[in-house]
């Protein structure tokens, strides 16, 4: 059984890419690992020491949305995972990779043109990380398909 | 969190350690407020010359050198300084024969000379005692000002556009100021802007430990989970109307914002938010935003609610109670009609249907916001409370806040015994050096007369008119906050508010300052980059597919910001 991995922000506008990424899983029938990963380095810049624990409320609120991708997965037959991390996305990404021995990342744009998901990052992030690992990468935009790469090939 | 899970066991050493701390920095804070009165005992024969230094607006000028000579001669009788009231008092061994001629002299100001003459001495009969009319000293404008009030700028445009850190630009500031004083001022006199020992006068002590005090409190208070727990009540309570929660939501953000401080606040409410905006399948940016908008403005009903508050009680004797009673009806009435714009604003999102959510997503919800520790939560409640009586209270007995909050954090130490790195580590040192820095900065720029010609204009343009006077303030300062630091703001407006409460008649109960709180907070709505609590809401938005951009916030904080502006303008002239 091969495994599938959908980074995700979670979110409506998420959904129709994580619809994709969950009816790709199907016909492939491959399990699916959704991952949510904060970067804090955007927040520890916005004033005063934290003196709250930041990661793991970001931590918890990553899980909610994991969740909720992971119960429409599962009602659509589609066994699925969660994983949250902090970190730079592309290291983290190319770490989960490794470990779980992924097959295929699927990547949604974002809707708002914000942060790491705009297009160019992503088709370089696929190019890059594709060659590097072997790996295919399809890159999606409100549950259409943008983008594929595969590795070497 | 956990500063508890992770909490030692403490030694009986540890234990009394901890103890010997924290009365230390109480007695530290006690003896700081004892003010020696200098006495003296007259003796037989001895003359006394009294007066009073001020500025042309009115203001007392104090350090000012006074010297007295003989009028035939010139021996020199006696010295002395001016008072912070810019009173003054010479005692003169005898009456002097030939008169007196009084020289007073103060950096920053034309030197002055005043005569008594011999004929007034001797009609003094056996009194032994002369009092001097008024001295008038006219500011000096040299290029010490120019030099300042440059630093002064530059330091407030790095600020701004975040060319370096809030308390690394004022840590240049005042160290270019020293610098100009003390190398430039060895070779030109006129290049002396502050000493090192002036520049520590102006530091308000009180201020910076009942920051200390506070952080320390919030720390603890935060850690317990008590605020993400009310947010999932409202979640529970509001049974999916949508703008009932936001109401909800909006007022339990507004207490915990008169009680800690905004940025806390956010950190707290916002990841939960965004988990019930999207447990009911709507942006849940209708609910964070309304939420940061009341935390910048419900703060101003305390005295710790806001750092500008703080600044702004400390510098104007404003206690606890004045701002709670003051502020609190206005900022309700400011907080309903923002409340009403947000309804609006988001109607589209807020009229949804809410979706239901699987149980098992339901007790995932229930568990990111249950309280962490229940017996911490109720030991550091009964000691916050205790603070906030000490507050309430202590303004009869001149117990400042500063003691209230250090020994509250003293207390919580003890009780709830967490890590004390940890809690050491709470405190925000960045900013307590940002406000020492600030206070030095703004002593530098009052010292060569900048803040008072800025007064001078602004009492020229208000004249007698005490509404216009209030207007200018809570919009002027209002506005300027929507892009600038509110914090060096309101510092720096301080000093020009207490002129202008001298100079405008009836502006003595003080409203200036209770315009210059409301402005400085209002303010921070206008823009993302308005206030801190902004940005950390930003930072953590951003995390997630529900980011809230530079145009997104304008569109609903610009209308709100003159919206409360309007409110609390019309409040402070019923009020008053």
């Amino acid at each position: 059984m091969t495994t599938m991995l959908c980074p995700t922000r979670g979110g409506k506008e998420s959904q129709p890419n994580q619809d994709f990424a969950i009816q790709y899983a199907k016909q492939h029938d491959a399990d699916l690992l959704f991952l949510y990963v904060s970067d804090l380095r955007l927040i520890s810049r916005a004033g005063p020491p934290i003196v709250v624990d930041i990661e793991e409320e970001l931590s918890e609120v990553g899980d909610f949305m994991l969740t909720m991708a992971q119960e429409r997965a599962e009602k659509a037959g589609v066994t699925a995972g969660t994983a949250v991390r902090s970190g730079v996305f592309s290291d983290v990404l190319r770490e989960i990779i490794r470990e779980n021995k992924i097959h295929t990342v699927i990547l949604g744009e974002s809707h708002e043109k914000t942060g790491v998901a705009t297009s160019e990052y992503l088709q370089h992030l696929s190019e890059d990380l594709g060659r590097e690992l072997n790996v295919e990468f399809i890159v999606v935009r409100q549950g259409e398909l943008v983008f594929r790469s595969k590795g070497e090939e | 969190m956990g500063f508890f899970r992770n909490s030692m066991k403490t030694s009986p050493r540890n234990l009394r350690d901890l103890c010997m701390a924290g009365l230390i920095l109480c007695m530290f804070i006690l003896v700081s407020n004892l003010i020696v009165q200098p006495g003296h005992a007259m003796r037989a024969g001895e003359f006394i010359i009294s007066g009073q230094l001020q500025d042309s607006l009115g203001q007392p000028v104090e350090n000012a050198s006074i010297s007295a000579a003989a009028h035939d001669g010139g021996k020199l009788l006696g010295e002395t300084e001016s008072r912070s009231d810019g009173t003054w008092s010479l005692t003169l061994d005898a009456v002097p024969r030939g008169g007196v001629d009084i020289t007073v002299e103060r950096a920053h100001f034309q030197p002055r000379s005043v005569s008594i003459d011999q004929t007034v001495l001797a009609d003094l009969g056996s009194a032994n005692i002369y009092r001097v009319d008024t001295i008038e000293l006219e500011r000096r404008i040299d290029v010490s000002f120019w030099v300042a009030s440059l630093v002064f700028l530059i330091v407030l445009l790095l600020i701004a556009f975040e060319f370096l850190h809030s308390a690394t630009a004022a840590l240049a500031g005042i160290s270019t100021i020293f610098l100009v004083s003390y190398i430039g001022g060895a070779y030109s006199p006129s290049l002396k802007i502050l000493t090192f020992d002036q520049a520590i006068e102006y530091i308000d002590w009180k201020v910076v430990f009942l920051l200390i005090g506070m952080m320390i409190i919030i720390a603890i208070l935060e850690d317990t989970g008590i605020f993400q727990w009310m947010a999932f009540q409202a979640y529970r309570i509001s049974r999916g109307r949508n703008w009932l929660l936001v109401v909800i939501l909006m007022a339990i953000t507004s207490i915990a914002s008169a009680l800690l401080d905004n940025f806390t606040t956010m950190l707290l409410m916002v990841p939960i938010s965004l988990q019930i905006g999207m447990a009911l399948g709507i942006d849940p940016l209708a609910l964070i935003i309304p939420e940061v908008l009341a935390s910048n403005v419900a703060g101003i009903t305390t005295l710790v609610g806001t750092p500008t508050n703080i600044l702004i009680g400390a510098y104007a004797g404003i206690g606890f109670n004045d701002f709670l009673v003051n502020q609190t009806i206005g900022v309700i009435i400011a907080l309903i009609v923002m409340g009403a714009y947000v309804l609006f604003h988001f109607r589209r999102e807020l009229i949804k249907n809410a979706e239901g959510i699987s149980p098992h997503l339901y007790e995932k919800l229930r568990e990111n916001a249950r309280i962490e520790n229940v017996g911490s939560l109720w030991k550091a409640l009964v000691v916050f409370v205790l603070v906030f009586v000490g507050f309430i209270l202590g303004e009869h007995v001149d117990l400042v806040p500063a003691v209230s909050a250090l020994a509250g954090a003293t207390i919580l130490l003890i009780w709830l015994n967490p890590d004390i790195h940890q809690m050491i580590k709470a405190v925000d040192w960045t900013t307590l050096v940002f406000f020492m820095a600030l206070f030095m900065l703004v002593g530098a720029i009052q010292e060569v007369g900048l803040i008072s010609t800025v007064a001078g204009w602004m009492a020229q343009v208000v004249g007698n008119n005490l509404p216009l006077g209030v207007f200018l303030i809570i919009f002027g300062v209002g506005t300027l906050s929507t892009f600038v630091a509110n914090i060096p703001l309101a510092a720096s407006m301080l000093p020009i508010v207490r002129v202008l409460t001298g100079s405008i008649p009836g502006a003595g109960n003080l409203i200036l300052y209770y315009a210059l709180s409301m402005g400085a907070a209002m303010g921070g709505n206008g823009f993302l980059i308005g206030g801190e609590a902004n940005l950390v809401t930003a930072g953590i938005t951003e995390q997630t597919e529900y980011p809230i951009t530079f145009v997104k916030f304008l569109k609903v904080g610009l209308p709100v910001t003159y919206l409360t502006l309007a409110v609390g303008f019309i409040w402070l002239l019923i009020r008053f």
